[in-house]
């Protein structure tokens, strides 16, 4: 999958002015860090870090092209296989804890201007992913994403 | 997380994300490891965020393409339920392997954008599609 990060324009959340996000600090490893854990173990169900992570992680190498335009993610379905469930992490050398989901629902949208408000249905793929991960700048990190 | 002023896949009014990174990232940002609560042995997480910044891109295409935005906010509070018993996945085509779960998530969230707000209905609402929670290795760890 041959995939183009062309992207231009406006400013992304993560270089405009936090205004509300307050960054407590890397949580950058020191090179010696443990790198595995057993698996379902209690204890590597609590994030290693509380802060939040100042390095970005990679995106995984595949994914999708919805209007035939490629991404690095997998939607919970349709389910593309060999496997029963699609990667539900956006993040490449990673090991952690994950999340996905595709829920729908409804809600109330409000006018701000008007008051005037109308019925909308939604549709939601969030997930989560926390653990360790090598970062942009190629070191190990902890830390936890959101999927919105 | 979007809206349609209709049915789900019609008419779309609103879609919020963070924005995809240069690297390619995908809808993917920092948030503060003591927002989520994951229990895997009990089968449950939860994920909780206040006033996250996002832009609401109106539509999925345009999304995509990084067109035109609006700055916007949202807040949530989900959770995972497991609804079957763990499995273990290999798929060595995708290079991901892990332990999971199939779960039913609840959400109810709230956004706001610039002459908009939005409120959804309570959480037991929801309708789940298809949701996931697990212990996930890739990339580098994959063949550990």
């Amino acid at each position: 999958m041959n995939l183009s990060h062309g992207h231009v324009g406006h400013s992304h959340f993560w270089v405009r002015p936090m205004t509300r996000r307050t960054f407590l600090g890397s949580a950058a490893l020191a090179g010696g860090a443990a790198v595995t854990a057993g698996w379902w173990l209690p204890e590597v169900a609590k994030a290693a870090f509380d802060g939040v992570a100042t390095v970005f992680p990679r995106p995984i190498p595949g994914g999708v092209a919805p209007f035939g335009i490629p991404i690095h993610h997998f939607p919970p379905v349709p389910v593309f296989g060999p496997g029963p469930i699609n990667e539900p992490s956006e993040i490449t050398d990673f090991n952690g804890l994950v999340g996905i989901c595709r829920v729908t629902g409804a809600g109330t949208g409000t006018d701000l201007a008007t008051g005037t408000q109308t019925r909308l249905s939604y549709q939601v793929d969030n997930g989560f992913m926390s653990g360790l991960y090598i970062g942009e700048d190629g070191r190990k990190h902890h830390g936890t994403f959101a999927f919105i | 997380m979007d809206l349609f002023n209709g049915a789900v896949g019609s008419n779309q009014v609103h879609d919020f994300n963070p924005g995809i990174r240069e690297s390619g990232l995908f809808w993917t940002q920092p948030v503060a490891g003591d927002s989520l609560g994951v229990e895997l042995e009990a089968g449950t997480a939860s994920l909780a965020l206040d006033d996250l910044d996002e832009e609401d891109y109106h539509d999925l295409h345009n999304a995509l393409i990084d067109g035109p935005s609006d700055p916007a906010s949202v807040s949530f509070e989900m959770r995972w339920q497991a609804i079957a018993k763990p499995m273990n996945v290999t798929d060595s085509v995708h290079r991901f392997t892990g332990r999971f779960r199939l779960c039913a998530v609840q959400i109810e969230w709230s956004a706001t954008a610039p002459g908009f707000s939005f409120v959804s209905d309570p959480a037991n609402t929801t309708t789940n599609v298809r949701s996931v929670i697990g212990r996930e290795r890739n990339g580098v760890f994959f063949d550990e």
